[in-house]
Formats: structure tokens, C-alpha cells, sequence
């Protein structure tokens, strides 16, 4: 027997009788919801935390939220501004530095090598009274400090009070 | 079988389940499961698969539908994620056949169709109608997984030439040529058959 197009279609559409079990549809949904929710379950721990930390941010905190969202922009503007600043003048800073060393040098006095140790001002006191053939540009020297004539003995100033001074709090 | 569903309902259950309402998408899960059902039973010719492979259908659909544009009608749209998981489906599977005619539903017999088929002017009736529709399945498993989509849509959904093109992406013509090969298959696998 040979099977025409007619009764090929007519068997094939009685296919579609082929039904599952009854009340299979009713317990579709169920099933999908309860697949649903494992899921959830079954989602990346950090998936969940983010979740539990998103909900507790933005329904727990409105306020704060803003507060914290102003003051990052405001750092984040002020970061702007000194990063524009900062582009926009390239090493001033360095310059100005290298300005003022270069002034000095003009300036520099001659030192003996013997004398170059002596670089605190209390210190170049002391050796030029000792060493009369040092020159120091004024503006090195401090009004506080007198140059030393010649014949006077030298002051010394003590930092602290001796020991001796102090009152007896012991009994 | 032919009775498509109205597409602004189905866009505004859409709408809906973007929007965050998990139950309008339980409707469409009602809606269109016994419909899914058929397509992917018919390629699967398994229960239990079918009942899996359905369930991933509706979840893959409920985890993709905010992308889901509106381009196209929901009903293509579902139809074709279902269309293409069970093609992956069998690719994995391979072939077997577990598909019985004890599956029927017992409206069959009231269908004119079988009313025809099993009456006493009709030859079939002699080949005993049960065992051809045995050989008929299994002949439809012995189709490729594009022909048995296209089958399945057309012979036994009765689902029109275009829309089974935008369903698979392929020309009407593409469709119509399936068909006429599948047929041409089905019906030698039955010749021999007899």
C-alpha cells in the first residue's frame, strides 16, 4: 500500500491527540513556580549578598545614602580641581625651589673646608669668633645673633637652665 | 488548532512581567503550555523530557524577556526558544524512541480524521490504523531535527507556512522544500513498511 499526501496529513494530524497525563497542565505551574524559586537558591553566594546589601542600602538608609552620595561628589570634585591645577602649572613648585638655590649661590660665601662643618647658625657664631677671615653674607645671619668683636670674650647661651636651678619638689 | 492568540493581550501580559509582575507571566505560562507541549512532545517523543525540557523553555523565556523587544509576536517568540532547545535537546540525546499510541487522548475519537481513518471504506482501517501510527512515529524520528520541527508544525500543529518561517528563521520556501522532503521520507519509511 502505498500512502498519498491526503492520508500522510490525516494520520500525522492525529498526532496531535498524543496528550499527556490528565491534570499534567494543572501541575505545570506549580512546578515552574517551585523550580523558580530553587533557582533562587541555587544562585552565587555573592549574587545573594548583593541582593541582601542592595535592599538594606537603598531601603534602609535613604538619607544617609544621600549624605554619602555628596560628600563623594565632593571629593571627587575637589580631586578634580587640584588634578586640573596641577596640569595645568607643571612643576611650579619644583621651579620656585630651584629659583631661590640658584639666588643663593650668587650669594655664597667663601668658606675655609676646615670651617664648611659649621652650618648652624649658633655654630657659625661660636667658629667666627675663633676664625676672624669668615665671611658670611648678612641676610645668613639672624638680628638675634651680633657679630663678636675682637678682644671681647665670646657669650655663650645656654639652652636649658642648669640642673641646679631647679626648685626642689622632692621632700 | 490553528487559533493563534491575540497579540495585544499576550504584549500586555509582556509588559507586564517586565515591569516586575511575576503573575502575568503565569499566564502566559498557561496559556501556551499545552501548545509548547505538543511541539516539543512531537520532536521528542518522550514524556519526561518534554516535561523538563518545557519547564527550561518558560524559565529561559522568563530570564530573557526583558530583552524581549516586541519585534516580533510573543507567540513566535516562544515558539522559537522552544523550537530551538529541543533541536540542542535531541542533538544531545541522540536517538530514542519511547512513544506510544496508549498516549492518546481519548477526544481522538471524535475526530473526523479517525473517524475517517478507521471506517470500513477505508484501507488503512486493514492495515490496523495502531500499528501504522507506531511506524509513523518512528519514521518521524528518523527524520532530521529541521524537518521533524517543520512537520510537527505544520502536519500536526497546523500552524501556517509564514509564521513557521519566523518561527526557524527561514524562508517560506525553505519551509514548503522541508516539507516536501519530509513527506517524501515519511512515506518511503511507511512503503517499506507495508
Amino acid at each position: 500500500m502505498s500512502l498519498d499526501d491526503q492520508t500522510l496529513s490525516t494520520l500525522l494530524r492525529l498526532k496531535r491527540f498524543e496528550q499527556p497525563p490528565p491534570g499534567y497542565f494543572d501541575d505545570f505551574l506549580r512546578e515552574f513556580q517551585s523550580r523558580q524559586r530553587k533557582e533562587l537558591l541555587r544562585r552565587p553566594v555573592w549574587s545573594l549578598a548583593w541582593d541582601r546589601l542592595e535592599a538594606f542600602w537603598f531601603h534602609t538608609f535613604t538619607v544617609a545614602r544621600l549624605s554619602y552620595a555628596t560628600a563623594s561628589l565632593a571629593v571627587l570634585c575637589i580631586a578634580g580641581a587640584l588634578t586640573f591645577n596641577m596640569l595645568q602649572n607643571p612643576g611650579s613648585s619644583v621651579r620656585a625651589s630651584a629659583e631661590i638655590l640658584a639666588a643663593n649661590a650668587t650669594h655664597a660665601p667663601v668658606v675655609q673646608p676646615a670651617m664648611q662643618v659649621a652650618s648652624a647658625p649658633r655654630a657659625r657664631t661660636i667658629n667666627a669668633a675663633l676664625s676672624p677671615q669668615i665671611r658670611i653674607p648678612d641676610g645668613m645671619l639672624d638680628a638675634s645673633v651680633a657679630p663678636v668683636a675682637s678682644g671681647q670674650h665670646p657669650r655663650y647661651i645656654l639652652d636649658t637652665r642648669p640642673v641646679s636651678y631647679e626648685p626642689p619638689f622632692s621632700f | 488548532m490553528t487559533d493563534e492568540p491575540a497579540p495585544n493581550e499576550d504584549a500586555r501580559l509582556v509588559a507586564r512581567t517586565q515591569a516586575g509582575d511575576p503573575a502575568a507571566f503565569d499566564v502566559l505560562v498557561v496559556k501556551y503550555s499545552p501548545r509548547l507541549y505538543g511541539l516539543v512532545y512531537n520532536m521528542t517523543s518522550n514524556h519526561e523530557d518534554t516535561n523538563d525540557l518545557l519547564q527550561d523553555v518558560f524559565a529561559k523565556a522568563y530570564r530573557s524577556i526583558g530583552g524581549f523587544r516586541g519585534n516580533s509576536a510573543f507567540y513566535t517568540w516562544i515558539h522559537s526558544i522552544a523550537v530551538n532547545m529541543t533541536i540542542n535537546f535531541l542533538k544531545k540525546r541522540g536517538r530514542r524512541l519511547t512513544m506510544s499510541l496508549d498516549d492518546m487522548d481519548s477526544g481522538v475519537e471524535h475526530d473526523k480524521d479517525f473517524i475517517e481513518m478507521t471506517s470500513s471504506t477505508n484501507p488503512v482501517r486493514e492495515a490496523n490504523l495502531s500499528e501504522l501510527q507506531i511506524r509513523l512515529n518512528e519514521a518521524m524520528m528518523k527524520l532530521s531535527y529541521d524537518h521533524r520541527a517543520v512537520v510537527t508544525m505544520f502536519d500536526i500543529q497546523g500552524m501556517p507556512h509564514a509564521e513557521i518561517a519566523k518561527i526557524l528563521g527561514v524562508s517560506e520556501g525553505t519551509v514548503r522544500s522541508r516539507l516536501f522532503y519530509a513527506h517524501r521520507q515519511l512515506q518511503n519509511y511507511l512503503e517499506e513498511f507495508h
